[in-house]
């Protein structure tokens, strides 16, 4: 048939029946299609795919599956790609680094610890284990992110974070690490004093290190700390926009589907399968929405944080069980909607096939 | 609520009796005088919408040049929301002209 790519998102037994209906005009007409017939008819190709015609709340509940599958793809995708990022620096350089700025003192390994520093990712700064699964399910487990290397050390009292900051900066610069201006901020609740601290931004090789000096107050001790991390590799990117069209796309179709054939007078879940499949919604929904809001905030509040991935906005692993919660039931709508059409189901008139 | 204009233009070009779907395509446009030019997955949406709400039924099939053509017609609930429009849209217009009537001319004081 002449242009019938223009009704692929059309179903195909519709295609089938009616798709000579639809492109009528062009074919009586002799003429190409203008670009709105095009996009039109992909547009409604996918609302008749929905079904229940008569119903706004089906292209409603198509679009909140479509969006939360697509951020969860993404998130997946996202992941996925992270994987692909090099390895950290081992522990021993970055104490090396702080060791020769404050000779003497006693430099600690920030993170990971060096048993695990091979580690892409760190759940409460350590490796993700099978033995995690507990804590992911409940909710002990709060955190996952890139995984990061570094050290502190603590600095005699008295001592001006910008003497070790600048020297840092000079063997940084030796060896070949490009750094960017300092940041310079107040401590807290002790402008008074006028020392402050000093944030220092360098890259090399594809890892950022982010030192920090900050001066002793209050009861805490004068710090300098260095942190390593890894930038968001490219596959990361590629793969949450590969996840979010796919993830989007598949539970599109599976939503049309189920919406379709239960939407059919006769079939014996058409209301049945509104209960899991809204409990699925709100068990994706309302921890996601909850979890933007708490990230949001918690990022206000401490705008210092870096590294919150695509997955902790959606609530994971923090509140994994609501979603596989979520995912069983949305099975189950699915498992209704397969059931047999019962036989009072017309299936004789065109009409009766949407 | 009130009916989309499309909506409107379907339910008018089927008044006279079935159509089929080109049929109430090149209907509108000359309801409309040229204005409106339905695409038919609008129109064929809101057939089965139509449908759906019982204001439209499928009224028969044919067959030319080897392709299927759908006869729709109004059902008795389709005349009755029509009818019932076309009073509020009259209403309306009348409305308008009364006080269009009174409105003051543009550049007179």
């Amino acid at each position: 048939m002449p242009y019938g790519w223009m009704l692929v998102t059309y179903p195909r037994d519709y295609r089938r029946e009616h798709g000579a209906e639809l492109l009528e005009p062009l074919l009586a007409e002799g003429r190409r299609p203008a670009v709105r017939e095009v996009v039109n008819l992909l547009g409604h190709g996918l609302r008749t795919r929905i079904g229940r015609p008569g119903s706004r709340a089906a292209v409603v509940c198509a679009v909140l599956t479509t969006v939360i599958a697509g951020v969860f793809g993404a998130a997946f995708g996202s992941w996925a790609g992270w994987r692909t990022s090099g390895p950290l620096p081992e522990p021993g350089w970055a104490r090396a680094l702080l060791a020769d700025v404050a000779p003497g003192s006693d430099v600690e390994t920030v993170e990971p610890p060096s048993s695990s520093s091979s580690s892409r990712f760190a759940l409460l700064s350590r490796g993700l284990s099978w033995d995690d699964v507990d804590g992911v399910l409940f909710a002990s487990v709060t955190e996952h992110r890139a995984a990061t290397a570094g050290a502190r050390v603590g600095l005699p009292s008295g001592t001006d974070p910008e003497t070790p900051a600048r020297e840092v900066t000079a063997r940084l610069v030796l060896t070949g690490w490009t750094v960017h201006a300092p940041i310079r901020t107040d401590v807290p609740g002790d402008p008074a004093a006028g020392a402050r601290s000093i944030r220092i931004e360098a890259v090399r090789d594809g890892w950022t290190l982010t030192l920090e000096a900050r001066p002793a107050h209050a009861d805490r001790a004068a710090v300098l700390t260095a942190i390593v991390r890894r930038p968001t590799p490219a596959a990361a990117w590629i793969g949450g926009v590969a996840g979010a069209l796919a993830a989007g796309a598949i539970a599109f179709l599976l939503f049309a589907w189920a919406s379709r054939r239960t939407g059919r007078p006769g079939h014996p879940a058409r209301v049945a399968v509104i209960v899991p499949f809204g409990l699925a919604m709100m068990f994706w929904w309302v921890p996601t929405t909850a979890a933007v809001a708490l990230v949001g905030s918690s990022l206000r509040s401490e705008p210092q944080v870096r590294g919150t991935q695509l997955w902790e906005w959606l609530g994971q692993p923090t509140m994994s069980a609501l979603f596989l919660a979520g995912a069983a039931l949305a099975a189950l709508s699915l498992l209704l909607a397969a059931l047999p059409p019962g036989r009072e189901l017309p299936r004789t008139g065109p009409v009766t096939d949407w | 609520m009130a009916m989309r204009e499309p909506t409107f233009l379907i339910l008018t070009a089927l008044a006279e009796g079935p159509r089929h779907g080109y049929g109430i395509i090149q209907e509108v446009g000359e309801l409309s005088g040229g204005r409106v030019k339905l695409l038919t997955g609008t129109l064929y949406t809101a057939l089965e919408r139509l449908t759906a709400e019982g204001l439209v039924v499928l009224d028969r099939e044919e067959r030319v040049d080897g392709r299927g053509r759908r006869y729709f017609r109004l059902t008795s609930d389709g005349l009755g929301a029509l009818r019932a429009e076309t009073v509020r849209l009259r209403e309306l217009a009348a409305a308008a002209e009364k006080r269009l009537r009174r409105a003051p001319r543009p550049g007179v004081a």
